[in-house]
């Protein structure tokens, strides 16, 4: 019974997400003429939301630490590509 | 057996399912856009970052000083996983009663896990993880984030990390709405250091970028000698247009009681304040706890009886990076109503 309660939601999260897969595959084409997401309001949305503006950092550190903020805050994929554009457009040079 | 067969069968399946779908995204993509892809085009470098502080608080017969270093490493493999580690090392020197106790040393492991981006909408995490119970444990936590540097009451009720696996991510619903998810098993382990319970559960959210609001409902089962459930709700509210964020949580549970925080914190950035002030933040904090009658098991760390806590503090930032704390508390508690100072400096590295 422990095991099913686990598997089901495992399952449940597993379909939600192949879902969204699906439909996001679907509307990949219509996704290139479709507005761009704009990378400094997904910033701004989710990350001054929990704490300041981070120290300027080189484009390479910048990838690393969007990559671990996309887990810790659940931001999806598409969102943290632009918010990376964003700060990569202010980050250091190597 | 069967159903453990068959839980693996399942997610072998999806994963199966939302690789293929992801790959044919990731190379549809390509081929419409051009464009660069943290995914399909991945150059990071390891990083060390963290924070360090130093908080001290003040109450009648007891002063205590806390130092704490905690590191956090973050290595990139190849497009889709990342490895991050966070350990905390933590000091606790106290005062009372006209003498020093013992000083203490915790060194505890918050979270090694192994990160698989699986899909834009999914990701695997293996190892240890901080547990996604409420908001407060993997947003707010760190030293150099916390508005105040004391933890809410109802804090270690529900804070722990998980050894095991955990499933999350986030989903857009519309342009105005996402959910996100992540749902936990983790195995008991009684290393001193990295000690996990036996538990599963998840922590479902609504996210509304455009108000940025969010609201979170969180489920916990312990399933080791101590069996019993915790549910948790979380709300943010970064308020547009006033530099005023509105954090709280809740807790509810037979076993080891209830109750809940609301925090506001208003930052002083507008132009019509002086320059001197535009670097400070007032905040306050109302929480209240609820003991349960039967007493709270000793693995948890809980007031003994009902305590009402408010507090007000003062946050001024010295650098982007250095923080300074000063807040007053008054508690209020069966023949304990008393009064908190505490202070604190605290700095956030990248390297």
């Amino acid at each position: 019974m422990r095991w099913l309660s686990v598997a089901v939601i495992l399952s449940f999260c597993l379909a939600l997400a192949a879902w969204a897969n699906d439909k996001s595959s679907k509307q990949g084409a219509a996704a290139s003429t479709a507005r761009p997401i704009d990378g400094e309001q997904v910033y701004k949305s989710n990350c001054t939301r929990c704490h300041n503006t981070p120290p300027t950092l080189t484009e390479r550190q910048t990838r690393v630490v969007v990559r671990h903020m996309r887990v810790r805050a659940n931001i999806p994929a598409d969102q943290a590509d632009a918010a990376m554009q964003y700060l990569s457009e202010t980050a250091r040079r190597d | 057996m069967k159903l453990r067969f068959l839980g693996v069968l399942i997610l072998l399946l999806f994963l199966g399912r939302i690789s293929t779908a992801q790959s044919a995204a990731d190379a549809s993509a390509a081929q419409n856009q051009g464009t660069s892809d943290s995914t399909r085009h991945f150059e990071g470098v390891p990083i060390i970052t963290g924070g360090i502080a130093l908080n001290a608080s003040f109450e009648p017969h007891e002063n205590n000083m806390n130092p704490v270093v905690a590191p956090i490493f973050l290595v990139p493999l190849g497009r889709r996983v990342l490895i991050e580690s966070e350990v905390e090392v933590e000091s606790d020197i106290t005062y009372s009663h006209r003498e020093y106790l013992p000083v203490t040393l915790t060194k505890s492991v918050e979270y090694a896990q192994l990160d698989f981006f699986a899909g834009k909408y999914l990701t695997i995490v293996a190892g240890r993880y901080a547990t996604p119970f409420n908001i407060y444990k993997e947003r707010f936590d760190a030293r150099w984030i916390r508005n105040l540097s004391a933890a809410p009451l109802i804090f270690p009720l529900g804070d722990s990390s998980s050894n095991g696996g955990q499933l999350r991510g986030a989903i857009p619903l519309s342009s105005s709405a996402q959910f996100s998810y992540a749902a936990y098993f983790s195995a008991q382990t009684t290393n001193v250091s990295a000690s996990s319970a036996r538990q599963s559960g998840l922590r479902t959210a609504l996210f509304f970028p455009g108000a940025r609001v969010e609201a979170g409902f969180s489920f916990n089962r312990l399933l080791g000698e101590n069996r019993f459930n915790r549910f948790g709700t979380d709300f943010t509210w970064n308020v547009r247009g006033l530099p005023l964020d509105i954090r709280s949580e809740a807790l509810f549970s037979k076993v080891v009681g209830n109750g809940y925080w609301i925090e506001g914190a208003y930052r002083f950035s507008g132009s019509r304040y002086p320059r001197w002030l535009r670097r400070s933040q007032a905040v306050v904090r109302g929480e209240q706890y609820f003991h349960p009658s039967e007493g709270v098991p000793a693995d948890f760390e809980a007031p003994e009886v009902d305590t009402t806590r408010l507090f007000g503090g003062w946050n001024y930032w010295i650098t982007d990076s250095v923080r300074a704390q000063v807040a007053y508390g008054r508690q209020f508690a069966t023949e304990n109503n008393h009064n908190i100072w505490t202070v604190g400096i605290s700095y956030r590295f990248v390297k």
